[in-house]
């Protein structure tokens, strides 16, 4: 059973394709209108198989990095479905799993991890703001263990990720006396980024399993965007400011 | 304990990051601007960085100035810090306020890069390692970074420390404790407030 999202309008950065696609299609499925934001046509993939499965979408062309663009994906929920109620940011730099030694990071790589997801949240959050304080919402940001323990391989990623989560922390205290929530998600899922990856390295899934106790690399829909879905809904009314891992135990750390 | 120890202290012309050095100075540390060093501490802050806003009152100009400002000059220093420590090892200390942690309303932009940082320093403890440079954070209320802006930090608990003063000289213990030969620790946060903040 899944918590219920009927008549409620979810807004989803980054939702063409893995962990978005994954959450749009979950929040369609108990009852939202989505608005699936991407900066791509693949959106459109997102939205067909959400309305094949008799879900509502639209989608909204949308580069998180132009305040333009979130201020018109917003604008489109209002048109499109009268309003927005869930903010969801799970939008990350296309460079997000490219390894990278922190001495050797240039400007580009940086700025781009930055741009995407925190400049991103930055412009989720204003463009938000009006409509998740009229109808009582929510917000929610996606996380990483890289950003709770550092990353070997990704420390950009890591930084950004961890920013994420003092965002959260901080506009939860902002915003709970305006009624909105905002929290975090952690997710361990098996993403095209991660499939690229185990292509590459056939062990990798082998040593990611052995590190999670429940033995497996998460499904992006029923065992991540389930969680994503239960934020933001009335079930989790008294919780913000949270971060809720979804990872199969992997991280235990908190 | 670090008596003599050689030190970069960046930001060190001005505000904290000077009464950091100084207290490091009481300490028996050696500041110096030149290699070689064994000890690099980022103690820059933009007090107008943490001139608090609202979100919705935080323009685009603000929120590059609070946040991405904020991380660069992190990355900056952390990078710097390799070039001269990989060679013979060493420690790196990044400070962070606690505001990161417990997060802080009207903060939103600067309590995200201190988060941002901490990560960094984690993530720099993992890849150099290997190196011997040990990287970590200590963590102070964020009224001690800039003193003219009025209260900053949420209201979560009294110090247990109470009337103890957790002041600069408790962040210059802290880094050189951190510094000191032997001690094991890399990629951790130091939380020098007293008892206020406790990490779960």
């Amino acid at each position: 059973m899944t918590a219920s999202l009927a008549d409620r309008v979810v807004l989803v950065t980054g939702a063409g394709a893995g962990v978005g696609r994954g959450i749009a299609r979950a929040c369609a499925a108990a009852g939202a209108h989505v608005v699936v934001a991407s900066p791509r046509e693949n959106g459109v993939e997102t939205v067909d198989a959400i309305r094949s499965e008799g879900g509502a979408a639209s989608w909204a062309r949308c580069d998180v990095t132009a305040r333009v663009d979130v201020d018109d994906a917003v604008a489109h929920a209002v048109t499109e479905a009268g309003g927005l109620d869930v903010m969801i940011h799970n939008a990350t730099s296309r460079r997000s799993s490219e390894p990278a030694r922190l001495e050797d990071v240039d400007r580009a790589l940086w700025d781009d991890h930055v741009a995407v997801s925190l400049t991103g949240a930055y412009h989720c959050a204003r463009a938000a703001r009006d409509q998740l304080r009229a109808r009582s919402g929510s917000m929610i940001l996606m996380t990483s263990p890289a950003g709770m323990e550092g990353s070997l391989m990704l420390p950009a990623y890591g930084v950004v990720k961890a920013a994420l989560r003092g965002f959260t922390k901080s506009l939860a205290r902002e915003w709970g006396p305006d009624g909105v929530r905002v929290n975090a998600v952690s997710p361990l899922a098996q993403t095209p980024a991660m499939t690229n990856a185990i292509k590459k390295d056939p062990a990798l899934a082998e040593r990611l399993a052995r590190r999670v106790p429940l033995g497996r690399i998460g499904d992006t829909e029923a065992d991540v965007a389930t969680v994503v879905v239960f934020l933001a809904s009335d079930a989790a009314r008294y919780v913000t400011g949270q971060t809720l891992v979804a990872d199969g135990g992997r991280y235990l750390n908190l | 304990m670090t008596t003599g120890v050689r030190a970069l202290v960046t930001g060190s012309e001005s505000g904290f990051g000077r009464a950091v050095a100084s207290a490091l100075g009481d300490l028996g540390v050696e500041l110096v601007h030149d290699d070689p060093v064994a000890l690099v501490v980022h103690a820059a802050v933009d007090p107008v960085a943490l001139e608090p806003r609202t979100l919705a009152e935080t323009s685009s100009e603000d929120w590059q100035r609070s946040c991405d400002e904020v991380l660069r000059s992190a990355l900056e220093c952390a990078q710097d810090a390799y070039r001269r420590l990989h060679g013979s090892g060493g420690s790196l200390v990044f400070v962070t306020p606690t505001i990161g942690i417990t997060g802080a309303a009207h903060l939103v932009a600067y309590a995200a890069a201190v988060e941002g940082v901490r990560a960094l320093a984690k993530s720099a403890a993992r890849q150099w390692g290997g190196a011997r440079i040990r990287v970590n954070c200590v963590a102070p209320r964020a009224e001690l970074l800039a003193p003219d802006a009025g209260p900053l930090s949420p209201d979560v608990a009294e110090p247990a420390l109470a009337g103890v003063p957790a002041d600069v000289r408790a962040v210059a213990s802290a880094i050189t404790l951190l510094a000191a030969e032997g001690i094991v620790v890399t990629g951790a946060t130091i939380v020098v407030d007293g008892g206020v903040v406790m990490i779960p």
